[in-house]
């Protein structure tokens, strides 16, 4: 088909839900030399918001962590241990290779080290011990919450494995497509530019709802090695997969009842860190599965933001029915702080469980708070140092817009934005719906923002990067925390996506803007 | 685009003047016998990235342009097509290094004038005849001197180094590529030694100087002095003081982003630095800048007295007004808008969709004015219009008389002299309709046309950022006369400026020039 695979690669890494990637990153080895100073300088500006970068140090030792490159340029985790007067690194501990979000760290006197990170759709953890001599070692091994799996699925009825580098052909298992079957899937896939190879016969693997049939092409008279995927339904109808976002990278394709799962190596060193599953619907619409929908998506990763199913009335109460389908994202380790390491105490302190849906009107948010004091706009408090929340487009310290919600007098919510599209600091009143009520041990926020009033959320189908923060202040005046999952939204007609829809959001992002 | 072009386009955006030559004609850009590619461009003005594909037919042939570029905006190569009336190529010239052109006349009798501007943007005209096989060929081309700006009237000169009588001047020996550590030569009162070793020093300190301190060299007016120091080897490094201030380097290189300094001129506290880079076979590009020094040094910008808004050759530049204008549609009853310069689109270089039914000035027309307030930018639309037609019941806006301040919002005339601005492009350029709350806009008709005032709040209207900032705006009147279509679209491109403040900073020009590049 000509498709670069590089291009393919992007756009399904941007799309894909990690899947037990971080329970399968199992390297735990030192990182640096005991004896040698530190020379990391760790980024705690709240602008850095990927960075992975914490130190918290007690009276005799500190404890930090930072990138560590591992071989072939693969990027982990790694912890380190230090003297607190001399800088020097007593011991060390890693994780990877993969790719680790915001660790939080909680250090005791005593030398316990809880150590959380967001990986994909999760949060891990993991406890470390600085031993008497200044050394890290894991007490327990690393954990994931709640399982990422779900409920256990069934084996793969069949399979099949894209020729590489250990086979020229199609390998496929499972019940094969019968002779008519693979006509129709031939018929499918001939077309006057890209004839079914006559050389090469059609493979394929069978469900008890139908077969993947793996059909090699031509381009034009060569066989050039390319293929396309046709899924025959035992009902008869013939439908072909067109351009799945993972066509260059895919190693193996699984057929489990009508779902076609898509297995992509990410490209590790250790290919088990870095599997990725994406899985479609076989019949029409072809959709993008999303693993674990039903779940909660516990921090960073990418947000299908769909369509509210029923009205939503912007009350503060979230008891809409729409509310009750759109996925939720929490917030509430020490790891999605962005800003507040000391100050914080818990989840009781402040953390957040999101949603967003949209509607004809614009984007709709659902924010409940913890928190145990809240503390609402008052006159000659600056707003900064009172609860609220953010929405940050801005990424790895590059300066974009950023806008806040304010928690003001007799419930109502007012908009404003803090930085214009260049990062600069403004403080502008946009329109808006919103609303907070107290609830116990915190707050709720429901927010219609209109269409076109924050000028980065797009039209649906499109995609966007902003973050939803909460912003703790139990002092009137003082920002204490900012905390919150680091996401990327696809705005979607509906959820999951269908291929269609999810291959134009690629496109966007690939594109140029106006 | 390559980078010679890229840097061939940012020259010609800094007012530079560019000898060289590069846009050219005569080759064909089509086979003839094919089906031309540009009848559909007519029908589409939502083709807006190809602003110039229009097509003007006659009784026994089409002419049309097509802009090959693969990125819109871009220096590209254009073609010129004629077609028979089937639609069938008969005959074409290539255009090349050419950044915009429209056909400006067609005959019957076969005559056809292109006008374009190349990527140093000078205008020229290309004469070529359609001989009676359909064939086309060049018959002339000439080419108008000087940098000009976007389908927009000539600019007001920015100040030259040498327009005022110079208190003092140093000049710089081009080093031909090689360092050269010849140190310039100086005219005028000598400053003092501390000074030039205060220079030097700071030109030793400065990014990417050499370790070795050079001695500086220099010279003063009456209220200020400059010195020229060395860095790494190079005489561009310039330090400026004025009575009762501090010797600082004055940052020519960084606003002009630009070096090859060849001389420096002070009078009073206005320095003017001049830089020469080589400019190809066809001669030099050559680029000045004037500094105020002070605390902070500002940039001196040609902008006319009570202006508050003005034209030159690198964009429309805009400060803050002092009183605002109100906003019902009458602009020329508002002093407010007496001090903003005019913006006219009056001529059919203006008309970037259907130039075959566009009847002249009278027909569609119109001269913008922008200015900026204190949380707002202001827009004046004085439409020539014969036809008045706003949006109805059974009249889809996109029809109606409107304006389009692409690439993201309209301005919708509704009944009794409301407006609306609509977003009708998300920031990815999916279309949508989305009501920009905030916002103000007022119309009203008058003989020959109508008047539109907008305001447009800072944050509202989200693709406006806070000054110093830039916006590239294509400011465009849809003129609808009732049927459903657009009529003709008639429009200017505009490099907008929002300043804080006149003169503006150096760090303020330094952070536009870095942040749009």
């Amino acid at each position: 088909m000509g498709i670069p695979k590089t291009g393919w690669r992007g756009a399904c890494l941007a799309l894909v839900i990690t899947v037990a990637a971080g329970a399968r990153a199992a390297a735990e080895t030192p990182c640096a030399v005991p004896g040698n100073p530190s020379t990391l300088v760790c980024q705690s500006n709240p602008s850095y918001p990927r960075s992975v970068c914490q130190e918290v140090c007690t009276q005799g030792f500190c404890i930090r962590t930072d990138e560590q490159q591992f071989q072939a340029g693969k990027r982990g985790l790694c912890v380190l241990a230090l003297d607190a007067r001399t800088r020097a690194v007593t011991g060390s501990w890693s994780l990877g290779p993969g790719s680790f979000g915001r660790p939080g760290l909680d250090v005791s006197a005593s030398g316990m080290v809880d150590l959380t990170v967001l990986v994909g759709g999760a949060v891990g953890h993991v406890r470390l011990i600085r031993t008497q001599e200044g050394k890290l070692q894991a007490s327990e091994s690393l954990t994931f919450r709640p399982p990422l799996e779900g409920p256990p699925r069934p084996p793969p009825e069949g399979h099949c494995t894209v020729p590489g580098r250990r086979q020229e052909v199609f390998a496929c298992t499972g019940r094969a497509p019968s002779p008519e079957v693979v006509d129709k899937a031939r018929a499918a896939c001939t077309s006057p530019e890209r004839p079914a190879s006559i050389q090469k016969p059609p493979q394929g693997a069978c469900s008890a709802q139908g077969c993947l049939t793996v059909v090699p092409v031509k381009s034009g008279a060569l066989d050039a090695g390319e293929w396309c995927l046709v899924w025959v339904d035992v009902k008869g109808p013939v439908h072909r997969l067109s351009q799945p976002l993972v066509y260059g990278n895919a190693f193996q394709w699984d057929v489990r009842g009508e779902t076609l799962c898509a297995h992509v190596d990410g490209g590790c060193t250790n290919r088990e860190a870095c599997l990725r599953e994406l899985c479609y619907a076989a019949v029409p619409p072809h959709r993008l599965l999303l693993p674990n929908q039903g779940s909660p998506l516990e921090s960073d990763g990418v947000y299908f933001v769909g369509p509210a199913v029923s009205p939503v009335r912007v009350d503060g109460t979230l008891d809409d029915p729409a509310w009750a389908q759109a996925r939720e994202v929490v917030a509430e380790t020490r790891a999605h702080l962005l800003y507040g390491q000391r100050a914080w105490r818990g989840p009781e302190d402040s953390s957040v469980r999101l949603k967003l849906l949209h509607d004809a009107d614009g984007m709709l948010l659902a924010a409940r708070v913890r928190d145990d004091r809240v503390v609402p706009l008052a006159q000659g408090v600056p707003a900064v140092g009172t609860d609220h929340l953010e929405l940050d487009f801005g990424r790895n310290g590059i300066e974009a817009p950023r806008y806040a919600l304010l928690l003001g007098a007799d419930r109502k919510v007012s908009l404003r934005q803090w930085r214009d599209r260049r990062g600069r600091e403004v403080d502008w009143p946009l329109e808006s719906q919103c609303v907070w009520a107290s609830e116990d041990g915190g707050y709720a926020v429901e927010c219609r923002i209109p269409n076109g009033v924050i000028f980065f959320i797009p039209a649906v189908p499109g995609p966007s990067w902003f973050s939803v923060w909460v912003s703790d202040a139990d002092q009137p005046g003082t920002q204490e925390t900012l905390m919150g999952p680091l996401l990327t939204e696809n705005f979607v007609s509906e959820v999951p996506p269908t291929l269609q829809e999810a291959r134009s959001i690629e496109q966007q992002k690939r594109a140029r803007l106006p | 685009m390559s980078g010679q072009r890229r840097m061939a386009l940012h020259f010609a955006l800094m007012g530079f003047v560019v000898v060289a030559s590069r846009a050219s004609a005569g080759e064909a850009c089509r086979d003839v016998g094919e089906v031309s590619d540009v009848v559909s461009c007519m029908t589409d003005p939502e083709d807006w990235e190809h602003l110039s594909c229009d097509t003007r037919c006659k009784k026994d042939y089409c002419v049309a342009l097509r802009n090959d570029s693969p990125l819109p905006g871009m220096p590209a190569d254009w073609c010129l097509v004629v077609t028979d009336r089937k639609g069938t190529v008969t005959g074409s010239l290539a255009l090349t290094g050419t950044e915009d052109a429209k056909v400006t006349r067609a005959s019957e009798a076969g005559g056809i004038d292109v006008r374009g501007r190349d990527e140093a943007r000078r205008t020229f005209v290309l004469r070529s005849k359609r001989r009676k096989d359909g064939s086309l060929v060049e018959l002339a081309r000439t080419t108008e001197r000087g940098p000009t700006t976007a389908l927009t009237p000539l600019p007001e000169p920015r100040p030259q180094p040498k327009s005022k009588p110079q208190e003092a001047y140093c000049s710089i020996e081009p080093s031909n590529s090689e360092p050269t550590l010849a140190p310039p030569t100086c005219t005028g009162r000598k400053p003092a030694a501390s000074f030039l070793q205060e220079a030097a020093k700071l030109c030793a300190t400065s990014a990417g100087a050499g370790e070795q301190p050079v001695s500086a060299v220099g010279s003063c007016s009456a209220s200020a002095c400059i010195a020229l120091g060395a860095d790494e080897g190079v005489w561009e490094c310039v330090v400026g003081q004025s009575d009762g201030g501090a010797p600082h380097v004055l940052k020519f290189a960084e606003v002009l982003g630009s070096s090859g300094l060849t001389g420096v001129a002070l009078t009073g506290t206005t320095v003017c630095a001049t830089f020469v880079q080589g400019g190809g076979s066809g001669g030099d590009i050559v680029s000045s800048a004037c500094v105020l020094i002070g605390s902070p040094d500002r940039l001196v910008l040609p902008a006319p007295p009570s202006r508050v808004a003005f034209l030159d050759e690198e964009g429309y530049h805009t400060v803050p007004m002092k009183a605002e204008p109100t906003v019902d549609g009458d602009i020329a009853g508002d002093a407010a808008w007496g001090p903003v310069q005019p913006l006219p689109a009056l001529t059919d270089s203006n008309v970037i969709h259907g130039l075959g039914a566009w009847e002249g000035p009278l027909d569609a027309s119109v001269t913008w004015r922008l200015a900026q307030g204190a949380d707002a930018l202001y827009l004046a639309a004085q439409v020539g219009d014969d036809r008045v037609t706003p949006a109805r019941p059974g009249l889809s806006p996109v029809f109606a008389d409107h304006l389009e301040l692409r690439p993201y919002y309209a301005v919708v005339l509704e009944p009794e002299g409301h407006a609306s601005l609509r977003q009708w492009r998300d920031f990815r350029g999916t279309r949508v309709d989305w009501p920009v709350r905030g916002a103000r806009c007022r119309w009203r008709a008058r003989q020959g046309g109508q008047d539109i005032e907008c305001r447009l709040p800072f944050g509202a209207v989200g693709a406006l950022a806070v000054p110093p900032s830039r916006q590239d705006l294509l400011l465009v009147f849809s003129d609808g006369d009732g049927e459903p279509r657009q009529k003709s679209l008639v429009g200017t491109r505009v490099d907008l400026w929002l300043w804080k403040e006149l003169p503006p900073s150096v760090e303020d020009a330094i952070f536009l020039k870095q942040t749009y590049p």
